[in-house]
């Protein structure tokens, strides 16, 4: 969290922010079942520490747009596990049905719609990156090779917005995604992004 | 497309179509065009219920809910087909809760019965109607051009960026009514051990 001190605000990609929203509680199971995602607990214990630092978690307009498109993917991906069916109490051989999955995404989705309205979170809707900038920033992703990708997805256009928003903030960036994390060095190098952490990589202590 | 500046009056569109009872038939086609479509989507032909018969009016609850939950069962499964997204697992999702709901309701008496199941049925005919749109759109440009397979998943894809914000609330109000009624509780006070088998 060293790496993370004396900025006024973070910027969190929009996978980080659904970790940080996905717990869901089932009140009226015995016993009580709360539902989080793997990453869940490390999320959370960064962004508390952050806040109790007086720091500000911020993201943009366009990331936040496609939280529930995100919401989703992460829902679908982490309900699937055996650990998911152990925290909703169900057989390992049995599958999570929809309205399940669908009860936790509605939650997830809308815990993230009140971060609107917590102090510390700051949604930039002024940001949009140059022309030139976004151009650099599309032919450096490009010319990764696919096998240096390895699992990661390639960078997407919001992706590459972040990495802007950050440089030009000169804010931080924290993600899981490894198709921007993996290239931090590389692309602090050729001048086109500030730092960027990956989000597991991060201790909160 | 942004979601925000998407298709907010589809389903506004869907409300204008028949409400098809688990007795009917299926519906039949004019040319008709509607006012206020404002996408290719929109622009497509509107349904026209046809008359009940009297036959089917005398059926009896337990008959129509088999019914009813056959047709709920097979739009589901359309659903499921769909690539995944958030108003994928909106519609595949409520409708698996209506299913469940239907098998609770077997075990209500008919007054419960009939008093719940025009709700179910109205929700499934919104839901029909999202499918039948698309479907509707696939074939018109199939007639037009030479669809391809990635022709038909990107239509069903464009589901993702419809704004379903009105069929959501539709749901919340499904929910607390089969809650108010003690036959099936709402998503959030679910134990997703106690859901029953299909």
């Amino acid at each position: 969290m060293q790496r993370l001190e004396g900025f006024s605000q973070i910027a969190y990609d929009t996978n980080v922010l659904v970790y940080y929203c996905f717990e869901v509680s089932i009140p009226d199971a015995n016993p009580k079942r709360i539902i989080r995602a793997q990453l869940t607990p490390h999320t959370k214990a960064i962004t508390e520490t952050l806040k109790s630092n007086g720091q500000k978690i911020t993201t943009i307009l366009d990331a936040y747009r496609e939280l529930e498109d995100v919401v989703n993917k992460v829902v679908v991906k982490e309900l699937d596990t055996p650990r998911a069916k152990q925290m909703l109490g169900i057989a390992e051989n049995a599958p999570v049905r929809q309205q399940t999955k669908l009860h936790v995404q509605t939650a997830v989705a809308r815990h993230i719609k009140k971060l609107k309205a917590a102090s510390w979170f700051v949604l930039n809707h002024e940001f949009t990156p140059s022309p030139t900038a976004f151009a650099s920033l599309r032919r450096f992703f490009d010319s990764i090779p696919l096998a240096d990708l390895g699992d990661s997805d390639p960078a997407s256009a919001v992706d590459i917005k972040l990495v802007n928003f950050g440089a030009v903030s000169q804010i931080p960036l924290v993600t899981n995604d490894g198709g921007i994390h993996k290239f931090a060095g590389r692309l602090q190098a050729a001048g086109l992004a500030y730092r960027i952490y990956d989000l597991k990589a991060l201790n909160p202590s | 497309m942004d979601r925000e500046t998407s298709i907010v009056g589809n389903l506004a569109l869907a409300e204008q179509w028949p409400k098809f009872s688990d007795t009917e038939a299926e519906p039949a086609l004019n040319s008709q065009v509607a006012p206020n479509r404002t996408t290719a989507a929109a622009r497509s032909l509107r349904l026209v219920t046809p008359a009940v018969s009297s036959a089917n009016k005398s059926r009896e609850p337990g008959e129509k809910l088999e019914t009813l939950k056959i047709r709920v069962r097979e739009l589901y499964d359309e659903f499921m087909k769909w690539p995944g997204s958030y108003n994928q697992l909106l519609l595949s999702g409520s409708l698996d809760y209506c299913r469940s709901v239907i098998t609770q309701l077997k075990q209500s008496s008919g007054e419960l019965q009939d008093k719940m199941l025009p709700l179910i049925n109205d929700y499934y005919s919104q839901c029909q109607g999202i499918s039948r749109q698309y479907q509707k759109e696939l074939n018109l440009r199939a007639k037009s051009t030479s669809a391809s397979v990635t022709t038909f998943i990107e239509e069903r894809s464009s589901v993702r960026r419809l704004n379903l914000q009105a069929l959501q609330d539709k749901f919340e109000l499904l929910q607390e009514r089969c809650a108010d009624v003690h036959v099936y509780p709402r998503l959030v006070d679910l134990d997703p051990a106690d859901i029953p088998a299909e």
